[in-house]
């Protein structure tokens, strides 16, 4: 177990070394003079050279490079151009309200998705079925900024019912239409994991067994199929969970949610390069770890999985 | 799998076309496609209109409004002609009497009109204009063309870096596989389309860097499908035997592994698919995609936007929405029932 542990850290290690490599290079190949969007085009070149200087933009490529490795270790990534501000430390503030938006959203789309993919295999390719794996498909289909658009449009001026836009902190109802936008995928996908996951189950034979048994077909649903397809609903739910904590970059943009997906954009945006290769880091070290938490959280509950 | 004979090009369509008009939403998705793609190729002789012409007095109509208007031959180059909203027009001898949207009774000279025949056009803007007057469907059916373009080649270039990839690390294994794997295993990582937005600040705004972010973000799925199923032909009889018969490895991957992956390729690529209009999309919506005056859909929803509490402009936002929805709709279909089709055990 412990051998099995220490490799599985080695290779997330190794895969974020490669993010970090990945990141640093994208980030120092985009266009554009950091000392423009600092001090504006007219500034002389002496104070241009001095603020090269002092951020280290003079510094060799693989000594530039080395930092943005031990970034990852020290959690520096320096000072945001726009901002004026630390960039882990503005990451860091906007953390809970992405947070806040992943966790509510991913508990409805969970609760949600499995009952829906239950509902779904009660009566396999019956009417209900197909309704409701065709509107879950329509669901993955329609992008989060389209939907999201839609939602504000049918509440900000047809029932006027819920804020359209803005953060929590003005009153619960803010979080309703990002909560809801953000679900919509995910709830689509674990509704049809949850579905062709029963689907086989309930083929197999301790399914016939129990049936014979005389068990009512929801004791065996709920006793016997449901708890063997927790694997794949937890995967999905797990993957989804780190692709929203990371950043929600289209719904907290239009609805102007203060998270890390608002802050990513308007770095982008303003070409704000330490706030862009941070975002963009720590996005991908978030999806890293989560996986790897997972995976092991996996092979410690289900004996299947070999230690291998 | 491994039992069943290698897929080749024809018996996969006509097997999926049976398929898929087996049910009502299919068939009418396979509808749908057929419509986006003759939008795509046939634009200029769909649209109603030309899509970037201006009528600013006709800004922000809801659907089905009509207009009367006199087309105006103009002296300036880029404009072939001007419209003028008229109220009312008839021709005495030489002369157009007009009556213009401000109630004023006005002429111009026949022969200035581009049309001597009919005098006064009448215009209908089926799904509405937009904010600067411009017909809404045409450029719904401009947008088409855009998405389709930058969806088909984007997937090509994720499909040619995934299948090289993934058919170099499934077929010799080993440390190689192990370096792409991590390469693949990092990419996996990003967010797709942080990466789309990310690549497209690199590679500047305009139609063929949005493919290539695109294209570019996109191929990791691709890989991680090809070299499964290339690990596991790997240990088929029939290509243990080529390998024994001493056959070259480029000729074995061409023309004896490719097509027995070709069903599972086939699934992920129609999914990459939809997602690259969607990120095409999205990245237009951010205006990182293609630029203005070019049509597009996420462009039309972010301008759409603006005119949000606006009353009759909803279809600035829900029209092109929807035409997105759509797609990507046919397409996620059209690639569940490739994998239904041509693999009858994962069924459902």
């Amino acid at each position: 177990m412990l051998s099995f542990l220490l490799r599985k850290i080695a290779h997330s290690i190794l895969i974020l070394l490669g993010v970090a490599s990945v990141t640093f290079v994208i980030t120092n190949i985009l266009p554009g003079d950091p000392t423009d969007i600092m001090l504006g085009q007219h500034a002389t070149e002496a104070s241009r050279e001095a603020l090269r200087e002092q951020m280290g933009l003079n510094n060799p490529l693989w000594e530039r490079y080395l930092n943005s490795l031990t970034s990852l270790v020290t959690l520096d990534f320096g000072r945001s151009y726009t901002m004026n501000q630390d960039v882990f430390s503005s990451i860091m503030q906007r953390l809970p309200a992405t947070g806040l938006l992943a966790g509510v959203s991913m508990t409805f789309a969970t609760v949600f998705g499995v009952l829906l993919g239950v509902l779904a295999v009660r009566k396999p390719f019956g009417w209900l079925d197909r309704w409701l794996m065709s509107s879950a498909l329509a669901g993955i289909s329609v992008p989060s900024f389209v939907s999201g658009s839609f939602l504000q449009l049918l509440f900000g001026s047809v029932f006027l019912l819920l804020p359209v836009s803005g953060y929590v902190d003005q009153g619960f109802a803010y979080l309703i239409l990002p909560a809801l936008t953000l679900g919509i995928r995910p709830l689509s996908i674990i509704s049809r994991v949850t579905r062709s996951g029963l689907l086989d189950i309930l083929q197999q034979d301790f399914i016939r067994t129990a049936r014979s048994k005389g068990l009512s077909s929801r004791q065996i649903l709920f006793r016997h199929a449901l708890p063997n397809v927790w694997a794949p609903v937890i995967t999905t739910v797990s993957s989804w969970f780190a692709a929203v904590l990371s950043g929600t970059f289209f719904i907290e943009y239009i609805f102007n949610w203060p998270g890390i997906g608002l802050l990513t954009i308007n770095a982008i945006q303003q070409l704000d390069f330490p706030m862009i290769q941070g975002t963009v880091l720590f996005t991908a070290s978030v999806f890293v770890v989560v996986n790897v938490v997972v995976d092991i959280a996996y092979s410690a509950t289900d004996p299947r999985v070999e230690l291998a | 799998m491994s039992q069943s004979p290698a897929y080749t090009p024809r018996n996969v369509v006509a097997h999926l076309l049976k398929y898929m008009l087996g049910s009502p939403l299919s068939a009418l998705c396979l509808f749908a496609l057929f419509v986006l793609v003759l939008c795509a190729v046939a634009a200029p002789l769909l649209a109603p209109f030309d899509p970037d012409k201006q009528v600013l007095e006709f800004a922000a109509k809801p659907a089905g409004f009509e207009a009367s208007v006199l087309e105006v031959r103009t002296q300036s180059l880029a404009d072939e002609f001007r419209v003028v909203p008229v109220v009312d027009a008839v021709v005495r001898a030489d002369t157009v009497h007009y009556t213009a949207l401000s109630g004023r009774h006005l002429t111009l000279p026949v022969h200035n009109l581009v049309d001597k025949n009919t005098v006064v056009n009448k215009y209908v803007f089926w799904l509405g204009s937009d904010q600067k007057g411009r017909d809404v469907l045409s450029r719904i059916v401009y947008g088409a063309r855009v998405s389709l373009l930058v969806g088909f080649v984007a997937q090509g270039v994720s499909l040619c870096a995934g299948l090289l990839l993934g058919a170099i690390a499934g077929y010799y294994r080993g440390r190689t596989d192990s370096v792409i794997m991590w390469l693949i295993n990092v990419m996996w990582s990003f967010p797709s389309i942080l990466l789309a937005i990310v690549f497209s600040v690199v590679f500047g705004i305009g139609l063929w860097q949005t493919i290539l972010a695109i294209g570019l973000s996109g191929w990791v799925d691709i890989a991680r499908i090809v070299r499964g199923q290339f690990f596991s032909l790997r240990e088929a009889e029939y290509i243990q035997s080529a390998t024994i018969l001493g056959f070259s490895s480029l000729r074995i991957i061409a023309k004896h592994m490719l097509p027995n992956a070709l069903g599972p390729i086939l699934v992920v690529a129609s999914a990459g698919f939809a997602n690259a209009i969607i990120a095409e999309a999205g990245l237009s919506f951010l205006g990182l995609g293609v630029q203005p005056p070019t049509s597009s859909f996420g462009q039309m929803i972010f301008d759409g936007r603006g005119y949000m509490t606006s009353p009759d402009a909803w279809g600035l936002i829900v029209f092109p929405g929807v035409v997105i929805a759509i797609a990507v709709f046919a397409f996620n279909l059209l690639g569940d029932s490739i994998r239904d089709a041509l693999d009858p055990a994962s069924k459902g």
